[in-house]
């Protein structure tokens, strides 16, 4: 096995270029993942048609008390410009006693902004209305006072910790692409295995009084090495370089990265049993990927999804597992006991593809 | 020329299994798109509903009797206690609660079930409901007591969930807390104002409601992944053709065509042609399937479809011309990794740049500029701009810049091509 396993890095040493890049991609990707993360407010551009300078000021301050939104004065124009870009979705016009939103196209944050935007109009509009009947003046002052004693309160909690909503979903995307981005790369170098078949030194490697089960081993832990150094070598940057805070839970880290990576290694097995050529798996790579990304819901958040097949199928996909496992670790603190269910059904699918694709490939070799 | 053209159309079409993922594999993705978002076709945004435990300790009749115990035991005048107990009969703190759920526009979204504790406890745990709100014991007497006596802490509700990352649970959070709000607002009011403030007639209408840029309908979360994925999808045909190109370089089928005296550009342009023919039939499938099928562009103008057309030629051409890149740098290194790098690393990247994966709002403002100049970025700005009907003018300047991309690749892509001697 360790022949073998050594001759893969033989091979690395000749022609390195394939690691190499995607060790650089991996590079770039974790940056531009970052920098698109990087501010944590959402900004949203708003625009007045017909009020002053002041009373707009003051419709800013009142929402701009927001810990997740940043109200961005701006004017109609360059609202209409950016939406036309594609730059942003929709702007806020603020009018009068009334506000709209200037849609470009539909976007699920729409409906958070909402929210906030609708209380705080309600708000202040009934305080506006309450000091038109009463004639008192500095009514939002002392209403603010009556409020620092509230009649009602909620005592919101988590099963899991106590993350944050914007934390949670900074891990989302960046457990989410990472883990999606890794997909590519094992995919990838196991092809090497049916280049290597049609090179004819596969078969070589077979007539060698080493023994099949040594020879894929050594194979799929090369695989197994690669996939997994990307991630961790990923979320290394992020925890020490960009300053994400991974928790304490190290071991549990590792151990679903491990599980994970077998998984999906698996996986590729799988697919080797079914491919012939390595255009074909060029072509089947980015679907394997992006649907089990897309079903697994390393995209958008899962539980947006309405659709039982569509839930039923996410719970298939080694990704699904793999984010909860990983977010459990990372943001609820979960230790090994905990993550014991994504941990044993992604060893269980690991086994299942290993078995399945080694079959279809030694039916393969036969023939 | 043709028969360079011809030589590649075929290659292409011999292996059926790879042409058929190539052309159909994208529609198949587009279609779990269509289920996945499915409640985000129809255009209203409705999400499935949320089911919710209420868990009630606290029953208002002890409330109420404890509250009257309570009044007896103050020192208050004549006749306060009287007012005051008559006062109380109108409001029930926990009908409160209830009421909100019951709303009509709340109950569309989401289910009650009353359980007890123990039930919700471990119904949360199973994730049979997203939230569990419990009415703690007390709560009856805390509020009135702080509603009319102004004394105590006032009440508190909890609230129990999952954990904060789940939209469902956030959604009831914000619910409770914007009822909770009003609350405290109204009474803050009756309280500066020594109950002058009459109950809101809150005639003001509908606030917050939409108006679009132009006479068409926004476009829908579905449209976006559609053209999302669509781009992405046609950036692999030219990591798919170009390593057809270390096929015919290990299968000298290469070397012959250049002992024949073909020039570099024959070839180069060869691949990017065919890429291009690919490129146009597998977007073209992909709109017109997808239109059919989950109707997303049902309705469109023929004038709309001619603009679809232009794009998906204009893409094609920088999709083709990104083929003849990958073609030179294969030939040069003789390797697949050149293809397999382009797909899974860099189509990635340029994917997640040209905002395929996640809405705008998530994407700083410097990565969408990057993004835009990406092809499968600008092209998706252009679809975009189109669906919204964005005049010409603003779209020019994109189109010009693809195809300046375009040349520039194509140019790159010569000048790349290994020497007649290194061959």
């Amino acid at each position: 096995m360790w022949a073998v396993f050594e001759l893969q890095w033989v091979r690395l040493k000749r022609n390195p270029f394939l690691v190499l890049s995607f060790l650089g991609l991996t590079f770039v990707f974790v940056f531009l993942l970052a920098g698109s993360q990087a501010d944590q407010k959402m900004t949203v551009h708003t625009f007045t048609d017909q009020l002053s300078e002041p009373q707009m000021a003051e419709w800013l301050d009142l929402l701009n008390d927001s810990d997740t939104l940043t109200f961005q004065q701006s004017d109609r124009e360059d609202v209409v410009d950016l939406i036309e870009a594609g730059r942003i979705s929709f702007g806020l016009h603020v009018d009068e006693e009334q506000f709209h939103y200037l849609v470009g196209h539909q976007s699920h944050y729409q409906i958070a902004v909402d929210q906030h935007v609708q209380r705080v109009f309600q708000e202040t509009l009934r305080i506006r209305q309450v000091a038109e009947q009463t004639g008192i003046t500095d009514i939002q002052g002392r209403v603010e006072e009556a409020l620092e004693q509230p009649l009602m309160s909620i005592d919101v909690d988590a099963l899991k910790g106590d993350a944050s909503q914007a934390d949670a979903e900074r891990f989302h995307v960046v457990i989410g692409m990472t883990l999606y981005f890794a997909i590519y790369t094992i995919l990838i170098t196991i092809s090497s295995i049916i280049i290597q078949k049609r090179d004819g030194t596969w078969n070589r490697l077979i007539l060698s009084p080493v023994k099949k089960t040594k020879i894929y081993l050594g194979h799929l832990f090369y695989c197994f090495l690669i996939g997994f150094l990307q991630i961790v070598v990923s979320f290394a940057l992020f925890h020490y370089l960009l300053g994400y805070d991974f928790g304490d839970q190290f071991g549990a880290i590792v151990l679903v990265l491990i599980v994970y990576v077998f998984s999906i290694v698996a996986l590729g097995m799988f697919l080797m049993g079914l491919i012939q050529s390595p255009q074909q798996l060029d072509a089947v790579n980015p679907i394997v990927a992006t649907g089990m990304a897309m079903l697994g819901g390393a995209f958008w958040p899962i539980d947006l999804i309405s659709n039982q097949m569509m839930i039923a199928l996410s719970r298939v996909m080694p990704i699904f597992h793999g984010m909860e496992g990983l977010k459990g670790a990372i943001l609820f603190d979960q230790g090994i006991t905990e993550l014991l269910q994504p941990l044993s059904i992604l060893l269980l699918m690991g086994v299942l593809f290993m078995g399945i694709g080694i079959n279809l490939m030694e039916r393969d070799t036969k023939i | 020329m043709w028969n360079i053209i011809k030589k590649d159309l075929l290659i292409i079409a011999r292996d059926r299994a790879e042409l058929l993922v190539l052309l159909l594999m994208p529609f198949i993705l587009i279609s779990i798109l269509g289920f996945a978002l499915g409640g985000l076709i129809s255009g209203n945004q409705t999400m499935p509903d949320i089911n919710v435990a209420l868990v009630e300790e606290d029953q208002s009749e002890t409330g109420f009797a404890d509250f009257t115990a309570h009044l007896q035991t103050l020192e208050l005048p004549e006749g306060a206690v009287e007012e005051l107990e008559a006062s109380v009969t109108l409001i029930d703190p926990i009908e409160m609660v209830k009421e909100l759920f019951e709303n009509p526009e709340v109950s569309d979204a989401i289910e009650i079930f009353e359980m007890n504790r123990a039930e919700a406890e471990e119904a949360l745990a199973e994730d049979e409901v997203a939230a569990m709100v419990t009415i703690p014991s007390g709560y009856t007497f805390a509020t009135l007591e702080k509603m009319f006596l102004e004394t105590g802490d006032g009440s508190e509700l909890e609230l129990l969930i999952q954990d904060f990352g789940q939209v469902r649970a956030n959604v009831i959070k914000n619910m409770l807390e914007s009822f909770v709000t009003s609350i405290n607002l109204e009474m803050a009011l009756a309280e500066v104002t020594e109950g002058e403030s009459s109950q809101s007639s809150n005639d003001r209408g509908v606030l917050g409601d939409s108006e679009y840029l132009s006479t068409r309908e926004p476009v829908t979360a579905f449209q976006y992944y559609t053209i999302g994925m669509a781009v992405m999808f046609a950036l692999y045909v030219a990591g798919t053709i170009s390593s057809n190109a270390t096929l015919e370089k290990e299968t000298k089928v290469f070397d012959r065509l250049m002992l024949t005296g073909q020039s570099p550009l024959n070839y180069l342009t060869g691949k990017m042609i065919s890429t291009i023919f690919i490129s146009v039939i597998q977007l073209g499938i992909l709109f017109s399937l997808s239109t059919v099928i989950f109707q997303t562009f049902a309705g469109e103008s023929f004038f709309f479809w001619l603009g679809v057309g232009f794009i998906i030629f204009v893409f094609s051409l920088s999709i083709g011309a990104i083929a003849a890149l990958l073609t030179s740098i294969s030939l040069r290194y003789n390797s697949y990794s050149v293809s397999g790098v382009f797909s899974g690393g860099v189509v990635t990247i340029f994917a997640f740049l040209g905002g395929s994966f996640t809405q705008v709002e998530q994407i700083s403002p410097i990565i969408r500029v990057l993004g835009n100049w990406t092809p499968n970025g600008a092209s998706m700005t252009l679809y975009m701009q189109l669906l919204q009907g964005v005049g010409w003018n603003s779209m020019s300047q994109i189109v010009i810049r693809l195809l300046g991309t375009t040349v520039l690749l194509f140019i790159l892509a010569i000048g790349l091509f290994p020497k007649r001697r290194s061959v």
